[in-house]
């Protein structure tokens, strides 16, 4: 995304000050579900314990935030919609695509050194690596999964949680398939944290959790076909390490061969054989940042968990979709 | 070398002899069913042999199909070799290879082409070699492709297959699945390469049994080829026995059986020959029964004609000789026929034959037979009747003949006939005498006034008559094969200069005696038996040929030659005249063309296309014997001729005839106006000469001028008028004293 002119910004601060008067003036007469998106949702839920998750939560106007700097790795939809919402919560902002080939990431983080924001707030891996690597202001990244990959927890820098909560996936899921029972699930190394919740989720939905660590598309294929007669749901991660175009599609067509029910990260992946899709929601990731900078604007950036997890959860179904589709 | 070749061609006729002979002997069913047989066998064969390669080239697809699925399997098979060992990959891959016996070995190799391990059904002790390193960059080359194998085959066992495949890992790039896009066909993907998986398969299990199906096929193809050669043999043989058949027939229809039947095909195309057979016999007896009509009867009339008539006749000889009743013939000939015939023409003379002879008939009963013997003459057959009936008959023919009026150009002419009658009884029984004996007894009719019958009697010098009558046939034929006519020149005097202007030329006839026979004895003969016309001719060339002879002495010479009406008939008469005048060098100018009157007044279309050819040519023409016949004066004003000859009768008495004198000088003065010169004919005393001089006619011809002779005169002998006036003056002077 290009950075964006001084009228624009200057609409966007009246239309963000509008917005937080609405908003304000509606929770205190009633609270209403907030429509997030305008794509045909079927279902919203929340992790517990928040009951109505669709309901953003206010939260009073803080006094200042510092100016940040937006590093986006590229201007796709899944980038593109979280920095669209951090828009909405800084009055001074820059952005910056690093797909733009005019500037190279070098020369981005230069600016932003140079330039008066307080903090960045990395989009994408690429992004992140730059920001991470470069710049001498605090880093938030986000929509990271590999991050223990690529060493981007430093001192400097936290990070948000690239997906929602397990449990609260899990949750989503056995409410569309209240059936499943066994769950077999095939991820990256470096995940131990992220096994272990899952471990945690599955007991308490009363599921049998059977996790694989692979290092290839070729080794998650032979372990997804040695464990596919074994289960009746696959928890797909988005780790694109042990994933590739050809492995997914015969992850797809075996499971529905099977009659495996395929928990997938991504609502496009319903389109190749997925049942149930969960993802994050791009306001919630917005909100989480924004709490961070707060956070590291106090001067307490030492008390914050290096990954911050998200409070949002967005699902879908393919029949929900389906249906919309028509 | 004339031996040589003719020994050569001897060998080669008989080359061709004997295989004339063997292709005689071929056998229509032979060829057909061979013909079929060997083109059921080709297409069997080519058959069987698309069927080995359809055959192939499915088992080739299923190959390919099943390779490139072992290859999938046996890549994911062998991950664990590569990556995280689960301690039972190998089991795993032995137990997969058991499953297929077509799996000879199955090898992996690693990234650099090291072999890893091998697992195979056939137990093989030989270590599997490393991966050459053409073999690796081929292989390596197919990564990521959309068939990511090498697969090879020997073109002698196509039953063996060898298939090289990489394996390799991929990842989608960065974070690539916050985004993914299942419809996007480039997604950035990082690629690493493993090793290799080498398998070897042989299918000869499925090659040996196609191999086998094919033998079977064969085997069946065969049998079926035999079975079908046998029956086609079977239904060929009885299709063609129908044409087989036919040979009978046909050979009855070429030797003329045209009463011959054809027994009726099944096969339309033989049915079809056959009604083309019965076709054609019956065409050819329609056509023989036309010829027979032709051949027996007479064109115009529709009656018997000349020959059948004989046959008729020879037949009741023979039934008279049988049953020994008599039967009789008449022989009937026209009266005045050739008036009419000449007056109004030949369709007219026909259309009053056809009326005769519808006339005749009813006049006979049913069982007789009536024929067309000649030109006006007509033969009647009666059976079983004796004299008295004979007569009976001819009297009613007389006097039906008398009743019948034939109208003609508005003109009712009254045609009567004679008849001649003769019995056929006792000894009289020989056709030719039969003949001649009624065609005589009707002579007799006519002489003795026509419009008659006359009865045949036999004189005791009648039959010698018959015979001699008869012999004049045979003498004329060999007088005009072998030149027994002779010429005569007779000059033809000026009155006036007493000069020989030119000599007619006379027929004679030498015979046996070696006496010269005059024409009035053999012509009619001649006329009557058709010889009329060679004589003509035979007079143009022999007056040519004298003429060639006499002008070389006598330079002025001119020759008159007599052609009857006959030669005109004769198309080809101006072409030979002048084909013969240049043979022998005649001048036609020097040649007078004597003709009758009655040839000269009728003068059909095609005579007069004659007559004026020669004209051209440059021949005079002289009107014969004037004054016996039409004598219309108004015919000489129409025909131009170069002499008018007065007929002898106005001459012989001319002295004693006052009407022959005012005749002739009539004649006379005409043909000096028409600018023809007169001729008198039979001058045979110098008081006729004289006169004929008083008359006016220019020329003479006679005794008193001078005798036929051998040789025309070279020099005149003028008899000059006056001298033969003082001559009659002196007689006449003395007679009176």
């Amino acid at each position: 995304m290009r950075r964006i002119d001084t009228r624009a910004r200057a609409l966007l601060r009246h239309a963000s000050i509008v917005a937080a008067l609405v908003v304000s003036a509606c929770s205190i007469q009633a609270p209403q579900p907030e429509p997030v998106v305008h794509e045909p949702i079927v279902i919203i839920e929340t992790p517990p314990p928040v009951i109505e998750p669709e309901v953003s939560i206010s939260i009073p106007a803080p006094p200042q935030l510092p100016a940040v700097a937006i590093v986006l790795t590229n201007g796709r939809p899944a980038y593109a919609d979280v920095a669209r919402e951090l828009t909405h919560h800084f009055e001074n902002y820059e952005i910056y695509d690093l797909s733009d080939d005019s500037r190279p990431p070098v020369t981005v983080l230069r600016l932003i050194n140079d330039s008066e924001s307080g903090a960045v707030v990395a989009i994408g891996l690429r992004a992140a690596r730059s920001s991470v690597a470069m710049s001498n202001k605090p880093v938030v990244f986000s929509q990271v999964f590999n991050y223990q990959d690529h060493n981007l927890l430093t001192d400097n820098s936290r990070g948000v949680a690239a997906i929602p909560p397990l449990d609260a996936q899990l949750a989503a899921w056995k409410q569309a398939n209240p059936t499943i029972s066994r769950i077999g699930a095939i991820i990256g190394d470096g995940h131990d944290d992220l096994i272990a919740e899952a471990e945690l989720a599955a007991a308490r939905h009363g599921v049998e959790l059977r996790v694989k660590v692979t290092r290839s598309d070729q080794e998650t294929l032979y372990f997804f076909k040695r464990m596919i007669r074994e289960i009746d749901g696959f928890w797909l991660f988005p780790d694109n390490r042990i994933l590739s175009r050809r492995a997914l599609q015969q992850i797809m067509d075996d499971a529905k061969h099977e009659n495996v029910s395929v928990l997938v990260p991504n609502k496009s992946m319903l389109q190749i054989g997925g049942s149930v899709s969960v993802s994050s929601v791009a306001s919630d990731i917005a909100e989480t940042i924004t709490k961070l900078i707060r956070q590291i604007q106090a001067g307490n950036i030492d008390q914050i968990p290096p990954i911050s997890p998200l409070s949002e959860i967005r699902v879908r179904t393919k029949d929900t979709i389906q249906v919309v589709d028509r | 070398m004339k031996t040589a070749v003719r020994s050569a061609m001897i060998q080669l006729a008989a080359l061709f002899a004997r295989d004339s002979a063997k292709r005689g002997n071929r056998l229509l069913v032979h060829e057909i069913v061979s013909i079929q047989v060997f083109s059921a066998a080709l297409i069997g064969a080519l058959a069987i042999a698309g069927l080995y390669w359809g055959g192939q080239w499915v088992l080739q697809d299923n190959y390919s199909r099943w390779a490139l699925q072992w290859t999938e399997q046996l890549n994911e098979l062998g991950a664990p070799l590569y990556l995280a060992d689960d301690g039972e990959a190998l089991i795993r891959l032995e137990s997969y290879v058991e499953r297929y016996p077509e799996i000879d070995r199955v090898a992996y190799y690693s990234s650099d082409g090291t072999a890893i391990i091998s697992v195979g059904n056939q137990n093989s002790a030989e270590p599997i070699a490393n991966l050459s390193q053409a073999a690796l960059e081929d292989a390596i080359a197919v990564v990521g492709e959309k068939e990511p194998y090498l697969m090879s085959t020997g073109i002698l066992e196509p039953q063996r297959f060898e298939i090289l495949a990489p394996l390799w890992k991929e990842s989608i790039s960065d974070d690539g699945l916050f985004d993914f896009d299942p419809s996007a066909t480039a997604t950035a993907t990082t690629t690493e390469l493993l090793g290799f998986v080498s398998i070897n398969l042989d299918f000869v299990l499925f090659h040996d049994r196609l191999l086998a199906n094919i033998k079977s096929a064969v085997l069946v193809l065969l049998v079926l080829l035999m079975a079908f050669a046998l029956y086609g043999r079977h239904v060929l043989s009885k299709a063609l026995k129908a044409i087989s058949d036919l040979q009978q027939p046909i050979r009855e229809l070429a030797k003329g059986n045209l009463s011959v039947k054809f027994e009726p095909a099944e096969h339309r195309e033989i049915a079809e020959i056959v009604e083309a057979l019965e076709t054609t016999a019956s065409a050819l007896s329609e056509r023989d029964a036309k010829l027979l009509q032709l051949a027996n009867h007479d064109s115009l009339t529709g009656l018997f004609n000349r020959r059948r008539f004989l046959e008729v006749l020879r037949h009741e000889i023979t039934n008279v000789l049988r049953s020994r009743r008599d039967s009789a013939l008449l022989f009937v000939d026209l009266d005045q026929f050739k008036y009419i015939n000449d007056a109004c023409g030949h369709p007219a003379g026909d259309r009053l034959i056809r009326k005769v002879a519808d006339e005749l008939l009813r006049s006979v009963r049913r069982d007789d037979t009536v024929a067309r013997f000649g030109g006006d003459e007509f033969v009647i057959l009666l059976p079983h009747t004796d004299l008295a009936g004979a007569r009976s008959t001819a009297e009613t023919i007389l006097a039906n003949m008398r009743r019948m009026a034939h109208i003609e150009d508005e003109r009712v002419f009254h045609v009567h006939c004679s008849i001649g009658v003769t019995m056929l009884s006792g000894n009289n029984l020989h056709q030719d005498d039969l003949i001649n004996q009624a065609d005589i007894a009707c002579r007799e009719a006519k002489s003795g006034g026509r419009n008659r019958l006359h009865l045949f009697e036999q004189s005791p010098n009648a039959e010698q008559q018959a015979a001699a009558d008869i012999g004049w046939v045979n003498r004329l034929r060999n007088a005009l094969d072998y030149d027994g006519f002779e010429l005569r020149f007779q000059p033809i005097n000026d009155i006036g200069t007493g000069e020989t202007v030119h000599h007619e030329v006379l027929i004679r006839l030498r015979g046996d005696d070696g006496k010269l026979i005059l024409p009035d004895v053999f012509l009619p003969s001649a006329v009557r038996f058709g010889l009329m016309s060679e004589i003509d001719f035979w007079m143009i060339r022999h007056v040519a040929k004298a003429y060639a002879e006499e002008s070389k002495c006598n330079t002025r010479l001119k020759l008159a030659i007599n052609l009857s009406a006959n030669a005109f008939e004769d198309n080809n008469l101006t072409s030979y005249i002048e084909e013969t005048f240049a043979e022998y060098g005649v001048r036609p100018d020097r040649i007078v063309i004597e003709i009758t009157e009655s040839l000269a007044v009728r003068r059909p279309t095609h005579v007069d296309q004659q007559i004026t050819a020669l004209r051209e040519l440059g021949c005079e023409f002289a009107l014969d014997d004037f004054g016996t016949g039409y004598s219309s004066f108004s015919y000489l004003q129409k025909l131009h001729f170069d002499y008018i000859k007065i007929d002898g009768a106005f001459v012989q008495d001319l002295p004693d005839n006052p009407v022959d004198q005012k005749m002739i000088r009539m004649i006379a003065e005409i043909g000096r106006e028409a600018g023809m010169k007169t001729v008198a004919e039979y001058v045979r005393n110098a008081e006729s000469f004289s006169l004929l001089g008083e008359l006016g006619v220019e020329l003479a011809q006679g005794f008193f001028i001078g005798r036929p002779v051998k040789r025309p005169r070279g020099k005149s002998t003028p008899i000059s008028l006056t001298s033969r006036r003082n001559k009659l003056s002196a007689s006449q002077t003395n007679s009176k004293a």
